[in-house]
């Protein structure tokens, strides 16, 4: 299977799953180590991650991995959508310790 | 007819030195070499003609007329740009003249110089005298419409094509080129210069101009290269942590956990500052640990925000300031332990008002890293803060004999740290300070005592009876008979087994050592270091697994260490949570693993 098309599945600690292409996961360090094949990881076998992490702030994590893999050939002030309009404060010291553990 | 009429003129450009040397000696061009395909637009001028200043050049020679640099000129090299401004001036300013008149006699008879006063417009007079670039010149205008549009482009580089953007016709770039007042991104010939009134040497502006943008092109092309993509998730939080500091209730209540592993990485990203330390100070807290500080002003509020602080441990905290810690001493009212990492800043003034302020309460002081304490601040710790059960005096220069002599009263000690002092500790100084503080001791820190010997191993056992943790890292003259000596003699008296051993790069230390300590302490001991053990044996490593408590091992550069010593460490400790094998180089990738245990530094896997 090309690495295109590939899907992984993302589950939050609340039991939320998420299918997500393995491009957009893989721009975070940490996914991209643990659905790394050559690393034999339980994780890149069943290509299904298990993050301590609650749902919404999970699904936050996706939305901006993939707005980080749409705007990956830009140039900073090309860019004119600011994601921390989409981050709701009351969820941001969650997802400061959700990026710091998935290096996002 | 505009040979004839430049015939009639001989007018002559600036030329090369090649040019003029070569006319003098009566070569001329056989054809034209200017870029100009037609010069219709300039007309005779039937004056006599202007002062020569260089050889003269036949009339008939082709040289251009406004002296713009020709093909062959170009050729003749770079001096020819400098030279211009100056010499050309004059005779600039009277073609521009010229180049009026010429502009207004295009649609008129070419040779009537009669015609002139009949052609010339208010408009021309306007431009004569102010001949400032800009559309409002209305013959320019109708020019430019009148011409066919030439498609705007980037100017092209010096002795390139290039076609007007005023009359499309070819000319040659030069660095005088100048852009089209009302095209941007088109440029103009000489001639069109003269047209539209504008003086095409006029350089001197350019230069300037130029380099600063090319200072600024220079900068941004740093910023470019540093800058693509997105920024990272975790640094828009912290923004939006900022932004709404003000409002904690609206960040939400993570548990204090949480808001120590987001103190924790607020700082790994050094981007604690006064706004986001907000975040962590408030009224009812009564510990604040801060992980990378500040600035003195942070500090200073610190007193202010958390009023009720009892334990204060600040790390990186070389902005801290002497007001900072005065100012603690003032309202901190329960402060009872401080840890400070390198608090280079704090003069003896800070300190002494802090000592004399916060006095008896004071419990704890960790001081790691500061050249201001010296015996004298010292001795008025000793005295204003008898109370004293946790002294770290870590890496302190002016640490020496005299000083461990100062602080033989305060009893109550629990922990002792004098680990790497400015100037060696001896024997005796060490010995007689044990004998005197060290019956409540539960921690002792030696690390980094080059000078002290075996001989303190007998007054650690018969001073300190409670002792639980020792770090004798780096005190390099252990030999392994006096450290198996020690646990021996600690089995033979019975004493409790202690729980954290640190003999990290006691280079002398081989097996005699392991095995009285694991005989002594095997059962306790949660916390070893062997580091740099190089000579011990594969067979008293494996020993280790009788330590069925420990969770951390260290057996870095330990050379006999083998796969089967891993194996023996996991199987048989039972709590073991890490083990260190740097330099351990006959560990292959077949090193046995086991979940919860992370053996970090084994070389076959880093690539």
């Amino acid at each position: 299977m090309s690495q295109e098309e590939d899907f992984v599945l993302l589950e939050s600690s609340d039991g939320y799953t998420f299918v997500v292409s393995r491009k957009i996961a893989e721009a975070s360090g940490t996914l991209k180590s643990m659905l790394d094949e050559e690393a034999n990881f339980e994780e890149a076998k069943n290509k299904t991650c298990k993050i301590q992490q609650r749902g919404v702030i999970l699904l936050k994590v996706i939305e901006y991995l993939a707005y980080k893999v749409q705007y990956s050939e830009f140039n900073a002030e090309d860019i004119k959508e600011d994601f921390s309009d989409r981050i709701d404060p009351y969820i941001a010291l969650e997802l400061l310790t959700a990026a710091d553990f998935l290096e996002a | 007819m505009s040979r004839n009429r430049r015939a009639a003129g001989a007018v002559r450009g600036p030329s090369s030195a090649l040019t003029s040397f070569l006319a003098g000696l009566g070569v001329e061009p056989s054809h034209r070499l200017t870029t100009w395909g037609d010069t219709s637009s300039l007309n005779a001028d039937h004056q006599p003609t202007l002062a020569h200043d260089g050889p003269v050049i036949d009339p008939g020679d082709d040289l251009d007329p406004a002296g713009a640099v020709t093909a062959r000129n170009v050729i003749a090299g770079p001096s020819e740009a400098g030279d211009g401004t100056a010499t050309l001036e004059n005779e600039s300013k009277k073609r521009k003249r010229r180049g009026e008149s010429d502009d207004a006699s295009v649609y008129s008879e070419p040779n009537a110089k009669k015609t002139r006063a009949a052609s010339v417009d208010s408009d021309d007079l306007d431009a004569e005298d102010a001949p400032a670039p800009g559309p409002s010149n209305s013959k320019a205008s109708a020019a430019a419409a009148s011409t066919a549009k030439v498609a705007p482009g980037p100017l092209g580089p010096v002795g390139s094509f290039m076609e007007c953007g005023e009359c499309a016709k070819r000319f040659t770039v030069t660095a005088y080129t100048k852009e089209h007042p009302s095209n941007p991104s088109t440029y103009l010939c000489v001639n069109c210069c003269y047209t539209l009134g504008i003086d095409p040497f006029a350089k001197v502006k350019k230069a300037p101009v130029k380099k600063a943008v090319k200072k600024e092109d220079r900068a941004k092309v740093v910023h470019y290269e540093q800058k693509k993509g997105v920024k990272a998730l975790g640094d828009l939080c912290i923004q939006i942590i900022g932004k709404y500091i003000e409002d904690v209730e609206q960040l939400g209540d993570i548990g204090g956990i949480n808001m120590d592993k987001v103190c924790k990485i607020i700082s790994k990203g050094r981007r604690l500052t006064a706004e986001t330390a907000q975040l962590f100070y408030s009224p009812d807290r009564d510990d604040l640990t801060m992980y990378d500080c500040l600035t003195p002003e942070a500090f200073t509020t610190i007193s202010k925000l958390c009023p009720k602080l009892k334990s204060l441990n600040l790390q990186l905290c070389g902005q801290l300031s002497s007001d900072a810690v005065v100012a603690w001493g003032k309202s901190l009212k329960q402060l009872r332990r401080i840890e400070l990492f390198g608090p280079f800043l704090v003069r003896k003034d800070g300190w002494t008002s802090l000592f004399k302020s916060v006095g008896k309460r004071l419990e704890g002081l960790l001081v790691t890293q500061s050249p201001r304490i010296d015996l004298e601040m010292i001795e008025l710790l000793v005295k204003s803060c008898p109370n004293l059960t946790e002294l770290r005096l870590a890496e302190i220069g002016q640490l020496n004999d005299e000083c461990l002599a100062a602080l033989h009263p305060l009893k109550k000690l629990k922990l002792l740290d004098i680990s790497a002092p400015g100037n060696p500790l001896s024997d005796e100084a060490v010995i007689s300070l044990l004998s005197a503080i060290g019956a409540n001791l539960e921690t002792l820190d030696l690390t980094d005592n080059p000078d002290l010997t075996d001989e303190i191993l007998p007054a650690i056992i018969t001073h300190c009876p409670r002792l639980r943790r020792l770090s004798l890292r780096n005190v390099v003259e252990l030999t392994d008979e006096g450290v198996a000596a020690f646990f021996a003699a600690l089995k033979k008296q019975d004493r409790p087994g202690l729980e954290w051993i640190d003999l990290e790069k006691g280079h002398d230390l081989k097996d005699g050592s392991l095995q009285a300590l694991i005989a002594h302490s095997g059962a306790t001991v949660e916390k070893l270091n062997l580091l740099g053990w190089k000579e011990v044996s594969n067979d008293s490593l494996g020993e280790l697994a009788h330590c069925k408590h420990l969770k951390e091992l260290d057996v870095g550069w330990c050379r006999q260490v083998t796969d089967f010593t891993i194996k023996d460490v996991l199987d048989g400790c039972g709590e073991i949570e890490s083990v260190r094998v740097w330099g351990c180089n006959q560990l292959t990738d077949a090193i046995p693993r086991k979940k919860g245990v992370r053996v970090i530094g084994v070389e076959s896997h880093s690539i």
